[in-house]
């Protein structure tokens, strides 16, 4: 498909408000191709269709606003570079009352370093205005959901690459070197602002969990470097952590569309159920309703195109996470949480 | 696994304190011999690597940067085990980030090996004019962790080279004392004189419950 031709679907499935193709569109090559269509398809994605009303922003400031503006006031950020100083500071402007919007309408959220990355590409394509429905797992008052999410990545890649896998295991590196990569979609990594947007169009048009595909699929792609390379935890953390400076490319996107469904993630999930033991049942679901947000109906749309409704959307996910489930009435026969 | 080819000595180095008192800057600094006065945040953990010559061994020098904010210490935590020395960095114009070296200590003493050596870092050095932290007061806590102090300045490279090279030093001496030979193999007990004062820690680690 030509940028052209491209350039025409996404403005038809902008006017249909047709969310499912531009989810397809974003994953392809060169995802929503410029920042003009950009501004016009992630609010309908970050939002959804019917979502006009934005949640109402606090007037009371939140707890991590000081640490957010001094971070935002002194970061050189991507999407600064080669631009002016005026130009600079407006963009840091923009920066902290995206930031400040998403903290202050989600007082329970917490902000974490890198936050600001995520709000500099977002800012750098919409502006400052309207503020956006975003949030991470990073934002929760831990980073338990994360390291969990990133406990995956090793299993994913042994579906897939089991030498690399078993390579990386061995050299006893934790799988940390991808966790700006999944806490910052890539932006605090990746020093080309068209590179960062590009990624941003898959993210915001896929499943949560496409950072950890990614991150997957970065690894994979540098498997000969990997293999060739000393097993040893220090290299190959330095390896992986500058693999994706200049940019992602989209062989290696293209590779992890493929794989997200290939393997998808609740069958991901009950692949390394065994390794997941610090999240309970009960934890999981809940992160699993959360991840989806927004895109939750989408998804389940796109595999059930004749049912909804939220008791199908729990069914759906007591399949999804039925193993857990199942240890969970095992282990607590009262129905009670300690979560 | 690790490999002592070309060197007499393998020493890994850890950088922990507050966000943005300058860990990152002075491993940029020792490393690279460069600064940016933009601010590097450091999500979970990075690594740089540098050889260094001290009294005629040559030493490979793991460094491990890690993040500053609170939220990411589960992570960092892991980073401490198999240390040793630590650089526990403050910023001398940052009253706060002095005062929270005692939880840093907390933390190394924790869960660094007990014969991990720490050395207190004043950075910024080179702003004289908005010190809020004096030199003796980094000296009488020192004292009392039972570590050394230095002051740096990863902007003007002052004090920076002197500061690693006296943490390597004294790893080295340690090593001689016991027996060791290359920082490769386990090491054995704590040194009394590099302690951390246990007691002090124990009643932080008391009050704190944490980290």
């Amino acid at each position: 498909m030509s940028s052209k031709s491209k350039v025409t679907r996404i403005n038809q499935a902008i006017c249909e408000k047709n969310l499912d193709r531009l989810c397809a569109l974003g994953q392809t090559k060169e995802g929503f191709v410029n920042d003009g269509l950009r501004r016009l398809v992630w609010p309908l994605l970050l939002h959804g269709p019917t979502t006009a009303t934005a949640k109402p922003i606090s007037r009371t400031k939140h707890a991590d606003e000081d640490q957010l503006a001094l971070d935002v006031h002194r970061s050189s950020l991507p999407v600064s570079r080669n631009q002016g100083k005026r130009h600079r500071q407006r963009e840091k402007s923009d920066i902290s009352v995206v930031a400040t919007q998403v903290l202050r309408a989600n007082p329970d959220l917490h902000y974490y370093q890198g936050f600001h990355d995520v709000c500099a590409t977002l800012a750098s394509v919409l502006g400052s205005d309207p503020p956006f429905p975003v949030s991470t797992d990073a934002m929760e008052k831990d980073l338990e959901k994360v390291t969990a999410n990133l406990d995956l990545l090793y299993p994913l890649i042994r579906q897939q690459d089991p030498k690399v896998a078993a390579f990386l295991l061995e050299s006893g590196t934790p799988p940390y070197f991808a966790l700006s990569w999944v806490i910052t979609w890539f932006s605090h990594d990746i020093d080309r602002p068209a590179s960062i947007v590009r990624l941003f169009d898959l993210f915001i048009s896929s499943h949560p969990f496409m950072p950890l595909y990614l991150s997957a699929a970065v690894v994979m792609h540098h498997r000969q470097e990997l293999l060739d390379s000393e097993c040893d935890y220090p290299t190959l953390h330095t390896l992986l952590t500058h693999s994706v400076k200049g940019a992602v490319s989209e062989e290696v996107i293209d590779h992890a569309v493929t794989m997200i469904h290939q393997i998808p993630p609740s069958l991901l999930q009950d692949i390394a159920s065994g390794k997941i033991t610090t999240q309970s049942p009960v934890s999981r679901l809940t992160s699993y309703v959360r991840f989806l947000g927004p895109r939750l109906s989408r998804v389940l749309r796109s595999r059930s195109s004749h049912i909804f409704g939220s008791s199908v959307l729990l069914l759906l996910l007591a399949w999804a996470l039925r193993p857990s489930l199942l240890s969970f009435l095992v282990t607590h026969p009262t129905g009670s949480s300690s979560t | 696994m690790e490999s002592l080819t070309g060197f007499d000595h393998i020493v890994k180095l850890l950088l922990v304190g507050n966000s943005a008192v300058g860990k990152s800057c002075l491993l940029l600094r020792f490393c690279d011999d460069a600064f940016t006065p933009s601010f590097i945040t450091t999500i979970g953990i990075d690594f740089k690597v540098r050889t260094l010559e001290v009294d005629g061994k040559v030493v490979k020098v793991q460094l491990w940067d890690t993040a500053g904010q609170e939220r990411f210490r589960t992570i960092t935590r892991s980073y401490y085990r198999g240390a040793h020395g630590v650089l526990l960095v403050y910023d001398l114009t940052d009253k706060k980030s002095f005062e929270d070296l005692r939880g840093w200590a907390d933390s190394v003493s924790m869960h660094a090996p007990s014969d991990a050596i720490g050395l207190i870092v004043g950075n910024k050095a080179d702003e004289v004019g908005d010190r809020k932290v004096g030199a003796g007061d980094a000296t009488a806590l020192a004292e009392i962790l039972g570590m050394k102090a230095v002051e740096t300045s990863a902007k003007s490279a002052s004090g920076v080279e002197g500061a690693f090279t006296m943490l390597v030093r004294d790893i080295l001496i340690q090593r001689e004392a016991k027996g060791e030979s290359s920082g490769v193999k386990s090491r054995g007990a704590r040194a009394a004189d590099i302690q951390l004062a246990e007691a002090d820690a124990e009643a932080k680690r008391m009050s704190s419950g944490c980290c």
